[in-house]
């Protein structure tokens, strides 16, 4: 509105300068607005734009972290790509782990969130508490490595063995047979965190003079409800869910090099951020770790693509 | 009838088959045992002796029954006085040498290893007590090449005649004296082994002339904060009637010894000691405090009316160890001195002073004869719900009985109250104690001991090695995870073990009653105990509860045990002690009084409330990390160097006290010693803005840097002059060729092992810092009961395997890399392998450029290390400790530093177990012929461990001549004997027991606080130890070599197949990383030669 009304008082036309002189201009009229926005642009530009930008030019460098970088241009892309078998295998680990963490924690975390809603207040206080614990206690899944202990005193295998199942200790955190299933389930176990708590919220906003209308329209069930009315109606936040979960499944390297180890036995469990840190952490190969990361960055765009695109299906 | 027949029949058959075939095994066995029993090397002999020793030890009577045996012998009304000159020179082993010593002519000096044996006469029968006048030897130094020479100031009269002729065994180090005392020739009672003699320290006085002290004698730092004064050792003779050094045993012990000759041995454990005489005779025990009231009550008492008199406890005349040193205490605003602005160090002891037998003493001065009591301010804040225990002697004398055993009651605040025994007088409260002090100078000296606890303590202890016997036993017949539903009969099998339970489960009970009766209130300590009783009672009662109880009973064990070491630590802080005239206390009341001379236990709500306050608001001030800097006079004319470190606070404060003390001064040159957090050097260094010199780096990232050009060669080497370089290049490569030209002289410290992971291509980068190895721990308790030796090569390791194992027990090992290299080096072979034949043209540049894991000789050694696994079933994940405890693990290949977590885990075991160097490979030359030692005459044994060094570098921004020559000083000064000694020693000090420094540097590893025993051992694995070098790509072979593993482990594949299969990849990051540093490669290295030659 604003811009209708200033370009009817000037006589300047938009016709009659560049692109780059009325952006210009406009910026100079809206200086306020920007001024507001600084802060936090300066902040977001420094720690998050630049790095990315920063990462993308040494990519295409031979950078070890303590010698000035030599420009290879796209040698770094070509190996990723044509002559890393292990990136490779970090690519389908990485797709398979987020395949199922990522829909699978967005699930539970939605149905947990459902349930949830259905309770008593006070009990439903009592166990968001509980099933967001995991996740904002930090390190909290290191239990699971007593659990899964290869030790023969360790809690699983000293209750096979006392049941009799087993004889010898099984190392199932590091035997490849085990360990992609254990770490699925830790990870589905932690990750009911901040997404699962905006869906608890957003179960809360939902007008409930809505259900009413749609009872009188003829919804007939509860799972009805939930998707022509309380699903369209959080959109937002199921969208900002599933932007997490994408983010999170991607992310969970910590996890499982805590898990089992790293690297994992036989790569069963190496992912991409395993494969980044590899290389930025122990053979010093920033450069090449800057591909990796810039290739991860674009399937993350990409993923989150595909997210906007299902949810646009919500309620439909 | 017929089916009755058959079935009679076949009863008969099967009995008559049973019989027979046990007759066979018999007849089979019995040529077995008849075999002519091989030849024992050298080392298997000493073994034998070793173990008969602790047979010996371990069937020798208990203290206790010793006391019940000889009940009823008389007490020695003899008393025979043994010159100590006087030792049988013929029965002694150990290197003796008549001396004048600390103004005493005619005494010996006893080296530490070998005994010295005395014959004597008794003229009657009966208990004796047995008293030794010692002294620990100061002053007696090994020079630069070995040779012992005495000290100047070792004797006063400062006469050295002898220079040159003593024993390397006379130079004594820091630890505790300890001697095993035995009677004609064998341990009268196990705790006759473990005899201490404590050592004598004192605060270094520092004199004005040494600049920025206050009044009190400390030194201070640039804020003004005290700084902890230095420990030197002040010996003097002491005379210690032969007593229990575990405390349990609270009187001295009593020996019975029969009229006619006899010979008494001090035998070899830790230290070298100077003796002057010992006394066989009977002491009375001291009188009851009722008995000494009526003793001096008669005399005059003239002191009321007198200024109570306050001893500063942080300024102590004596300490009994160099752990007990001055502390600071901020959290009282009435301790003195106390300042929110500045660290003073305002009193002594906490956790310092906590072991039984130390202690502190004072001297003081009362102005007239008479009855005074003793007020100390004290914090007890540590032992929970108890009350900690010290005893009082004044001027070396037990005034009476009750002054054993001084009660410090628990508070969470300081207490201001005068000492007590703990009984009540007529109101209730508990007796203030008095003590008839006569006028002039006195020194107290208060001790820590058990008290009412040793007997406690000792029972438990007892009772858990009981109740592990048990648990052994059990364990042999039902392995570590019984079978909840299997019926193993253990009443008929074991019935005195289920007894043996219930019989326990009573002491317990008992026990934690009396603790309760005690303590007054049912504390958690009490409920440990409760906890084991219920349990061990439903186990002895019902057979069918052992299995599914089994893991439990191990977790209990383990909390028995730390139960021990927490009720054994008597920690107690004092801040000051009141001397005030008994009769003005009795008559104001204790409280009263003191309040009224201006003592106070805790500050008033407004001066707290300031304090507090004050406190508050400098935390905002203040630079705790430069707590202890002392910039030395002058020092703005120094060059300066800056150091990074990662170690803990407490560690970088003794370094800081050190170079203080011995480098800046000396050398000139100020040291900036920074705290950093570990990954702060990477990025420092990439921005340019990181330290002259970092400590402690991996000789992994050592390498790192060094490959990437970011840290400094040390050596020549790594400054010759290529052809192209400019001018101002070769000046500079000429210089720093002449700063480091004595490298060769520094490296001469250490182990060749340390310096090859710190080198790359003939160039050193590092200068080695700690040093860690793996030795083999072993219980000769099991060991023995079994009948098993120590297992001296990979081949008794097998054999004695069955055994283990029939018993359910394992043997501990390193699996993956770890393992496969120490079998590996065993065997003369390397990791990594080089194609190029012969003499190597470049300088090792062609070194590493494959893995040497596919040949024949790497791939038996790589099956054998799994098969070791998967067919000899060895634990692939375990906690050492808590199996090595349980026995559940007797013996197995560890790090060393495992040393310390033992003695402070498992006080239990006590002389029940030890370490040696690892079994190993017996050596054979080309043609399979065994090599022989020349020696011993045997066939050597290879029995090398493997080793990993973190080192200490000097960063590549250092750049200026002068930085670098003194970086390189402070490099070299760190890494010395005398640093690292001192190091190792204040880092024990600080850490007891548990803070064993691993050194890199031989002298200073000897010099630290090991037994003569155990230093051997220790000597003879470093004497045996190869490292794996640093080589561009190397992080790729551990991971290799443990997928192979794994996948050998988990798939039961074929190792061979398994290695194989990652030989190439191997090979692959290996060429690719030399690639990146423009190495020769695996694909490349003939050009590259052929290149190298024509230029």
């Amino acid at each position: 509105m604003s811009q209708k009304t200033e370009t009817a008082k000037r006589p300047v036309s938009r016709k009659d300068m560049t692109k780059w002189q009325w952006t210009w201009k406009e910026m100079k009229n809206n200086k306020t607005g920007y001024f507001l926005l600084a802060p936090f642009y300066i902040i977001f530009f420094i720690f998050t734009v630049l790095p990315v930008i920063l990462s993308i030019f040494f990519s295409i460098t031979d950078f070890n972290m303590l010698e000035t970088p030599n420009i290879i241009w796209f040698d770094n892309y070509i190996r990723l790509f044509l002559d890393d078998d292990i990136f490779i295998l970090s690519v389908k680990n990485t797709l398979v782990f987020a395949a199922i963490t990522g829909p699978g924690s967005y699930l539970l975390s939605l149905i947990m969130a459902w349930f949830i809603n259905e309770l008593p207040p006070k009990i439903r206080a009592i166990m968001t508490l509980i099933f967001y614990a995991p996740s904002i206690s930090g390190n909290v899944y290191m239990v699971w490595t007593y659990i899964f202990s290869a030790d023969s005193h360790g809690f699983l295998n000293g209750t096979l063995m006392d049941m009799g199942l087993i004889t010898t200790p099984i190392a199932f955190l590091k035997d490849p047979d085990y360990i992609m299933a254990i770490v699925i389930i830790v990870a589905l176990w932690t990750s009911l965190g901040t997404s699962f708590l905006t869906f608890i919220a957003g179960f809360q906003v939902v007008d409930r003079s809505l259900y009413e209308a749609a009872a009188v329209d003829g919804v007939k069930n509860r799972w009805q409800e939930l998707w022509y009315i309380t699903m369209p109606y959080m959109k937002p936040q199921m969208m900002f869910g599933a932007v997490m979960a994408i983010t999170q499944s991607f992310g969970f390297g910590a996890v499982i090099t805590g898990l089992v180890g790293f690297p994992s036995p036989d790569y069963c469990a190496h992912t991409i951020m395993h494969h980044l840190d590899d290389y930025g952490g122990s053979r010093f190969e920033m450069g090449y770790a800057s591909t990796i990361a810039v290739v991860l960055f674009f399937m993350m765009i990409g993923s989150n693509m595909l997210v906007r695109k299902l949810l646009g299906k919500v309620g439909k | 009838m017929m089916k009755k027949f058959l079935s009679k029949s076949l009863v008969l058959l099967l009995a008559f088959l049973m019989v027979f075939s046990c007759f066979s095994t018999a007849v089979f066995a019995a040529p077995a045992d008849a075999e002519p029993e091989e030849e024992l090397s050298e080392k298997q002999k000493e073994d034998a002796e070793k173990m008969e020793e602790i047979r010996e030890l371990l069937e020798a009577n208990d203290y206790l029954e010793y006391r019940l045996i000889h009940k009823g012998a008389p007490n020695g009304t003899d008393e025979v006085v043994i010159a100590a000159a006087d030792y049988d020179k013929e029965k002694s082993t150990a290197d003796v040498y008549l001396e004048e010593y600390l103004n005493e002519k005619d005494v010996i000096l006893v080296s530490e290893s070998g005994d010295v044996t005395w014959n004597f006469k008794a003229e009657k029968s009966g208990n004796y007590h047995i008293e030794i006048t010692y002294a620990p030897v100061v002053g007696f130094d090994a020079d630069k090449d070995g040779e012992i020479r005495k000290s100047k100031d070792a004797n006063n009269d400062g006469d050295v005649e002898d220079e040159g002729e003593y024993s390397p065994d006379l130079v004594s180090n820091t630890a505790t004296i300890k001697r095993a005392l035995l009677l004609d020739g064998e341990y009268p009672f196990k705790q006759s082994r473990y005899l201490e003699f404590p050592r004598v320290w004192e605060d270094v006085a520092v004199g004005k002339k040494d600049g920025g002290t206050d009044e009190r004698g400390f030194l201070l730092d640039d804020d003004g904060n005290e700084v902890k004064p230095k420990k030197q050792e002040a010996p003097e003779w002491r005379t210690v009637i032969a007593n229990d050094s575990t405390g349990y045993v609270v009187e001295p012990f009593l020996y019975y010894i029969e009229e006619g000759e006899h010979t008494l041995t001090l035998a070899e454990v830790q230290e070298v000691f100077a003796v002057k005489e010992i006394r066989i005779f009977y002491k009375e025990s001291a009188v009851s405090y009722k008995d000494y009231l009526k003793a001096n009550d008669s005399k005059a008492d003239k002191a009321a009316g007198a200024k109570p008199i306050e001893i500063d406890a942080e300024r102590p005349y004596r300490t009994s160890s160099n752990i007990i040193y001055p502390i600071y205490d901020r959290s009282s605003a009435a301790t003195r001195p106390q300042s929110a602005y500045q660290i003073y160090l305002n009193s002594i002891g906490g956790e310092k002073w906590q072991t039984v037998g130390n202690w502190i003493s004072w001297d003081f001065e009362v102005p007239a004869d008479g009855y005074y009591t003793i007020t100390p301010r004290f914090l007890q804040s540590f032992a929970e719900g108890m009350y900690v225990t010290r005893s009082l002697t004044i001027d070396g004398e037990t005034p009476f009985a009750e002054a054993n055993s001084l009660r410090f009651k628990y508070g969470d605040d300081w207490q201001l109250q005068p000492l007590s025994d703990g009984v009540k007088d007529k109101n209730g409260n508990e007796r203030v104690l008095k003590f008839y002090l006569t006028k002039g100078k006195h020194r107290l000296e208060m001790c820590v001991a058990l008290g009412d606890m040793a007997s406690i303590i000792n029972t438990v202890e007892t009772s858990l090695t009981t109740i592990n016997e048990y648990y052994l036993q059990i364990l042999m017949l039902a392995g570590a995870e019984p079978d909840e539903y299997r019926d193993y009969q253990f009443g008929r099998l074991m019935p005195e073990v289920l007894k043996g339970m219930k019989a326990e489960a009573k002491v317990l009970r008992n026990i934690s009653k009396e603790l309760e009766k005690i303590t007054g209130t049912k504390g958690s300590d009490s409920v440990t105990l409760d906890n084991v009783a219920l349990l061990l009672e439903r186990m002895g009662g019902d057979e069918d509860l052992i299995a599914p109880n089994f893991s439990e009973l191990k977790d209990y064990i383990g909390n028995l045990g730390t139960w021990i070491m927490t009720a054994r630590n008597q920690p107690l802080q004092f801040d000051y002690i009141v001397v005030a005239p008994a009769k003005d206390v009795e008559k104001q009341g204790p409280e009263k009084y003191m309040k009224e001379k201006g003592f106070e236990a805790a500050a008033g709500f407004w001066s707290s409330l300031l304090y507090e306050f004050k406190q508050f608001i400098m935390s905002w001030i203040s630079d705790y990390s430069s707590y202890g800097v002392r910039t030395a006079e002058g020092a703005g004319d120094y060059e300066t160097v800056e150091v990074w470190t990662t170690s803990g606070r407490d560690q970088s404060t003794i370094m800081r006290s050190l170079i203080s003390d011995s480098f800046t001064p000396n050398k000139r040159i100020a040291v900036d010693l920074k705290l950093v957090a570990a990954g702060s050097l990477l990025p420092a260094t990439l921005s340019g803005s990181g330290p002259d010199v970092n400590m402690s780096l991996g000789s992994v990232t050592v390498i790192n840097y060094a490959i990437r050009s970011a840290a400094r060669p040390l050596n020549a080497a790594g400054y010759e002059d290529k052809a192209g370089d400019s001018k101002e290049t070769k000046e500079f490569n000429k210089m720093c060729r002449e700063i480091f030209s004595d490298y060769e002289e520094v490296k001469s410290q250490f182990n060749p092992a340390a310096l090859e992971p710190l080198e790359l291509y003939g160039v050193a980068y590092g200068l080695p810092e700690t040093e860690s190895f793996s030795m083999l721990f072993y219980r000769s308790d099991i060991l023995l009961q079994h009948d098993l030796s120590i297992p001296r090569t990979w081949d008794d390791v097998y054999a004695m395997l069955p055994k283990l194992q029939t018993n359910n027990m394992d043997f501990g090992y390193h699996e993956s890399l770890a393992g496969l290299l120490i079998m590996l080096y065993q065997r003369g072979e390397k990791l990594y392998s080089n194609p190029v034949e012969g003499d190597d043209p470049v300088k090792g540049l062609t070194g590493a450029m494959s893995v040497n894991l596919d040949s024949n000789e790497a791939l038996e050694t790589f099956k054998e290390m799994c098969e070791l696994y998967t067919m000899y079933g060895f634990p692939y994940s375990y906690n050492f400790a808590n199996r090595f405890r349980t026995g559940e693990m007797p013996i197995g290949v560890q790090g060393y530093t495992t040393y310390s977590q033992l003695t402070i885990f498992a006080p239990e075991l006590r002389g029940l177990w030890g370490f040696t160097r690892l079994p190993g490979t017996p050596v054979f030359d080309e043609d399979g012929n065994p090599v022989i030692d020349e020696k011993t005459g045997e066939q050597k044994v290879n029995y090398i461990a493997d080793t990993n060094v973190t080192g200490i570098v000097m960063m590549k921004d250092c750049d200026n001549a002068k930085k670098i020559k003194a970086a390189w000083e402070f490099m070299k000064w760190w890494v010395s004997t005398e640093s690292q000694s001192a190091y190792g020693q204040e880092y024990y000090a600080l850490l007891g027991a548990s803070g064993q420094y691993a050194t890199a540097n031989i002298e200073a590893l000897k010099s630290m606080s090991w037994t003569a025993d155990e230093r051997k051992e220790l000597m003879d694995q470093f004497s045996a130890l190869q490292a794996t070098p640093e080589v561009p790509g190397g992080y790729i072979v551990a991971r290799y070599v443990e997928f192979a593993f794994l996948a050998a482990y988990n798939d039961d594949a074929d190792p061979v197949e398994a290695m194989l299969e990652y030989i190439d990849a191997i090979n692959a990051e290996l060429t690719r990383k030399r690639d990146e540093f423009g190495l020769p490669t695996l694909e490349n290295y003939e050009e590259y030669m052929k290149d190298l030659k024509k230029a």
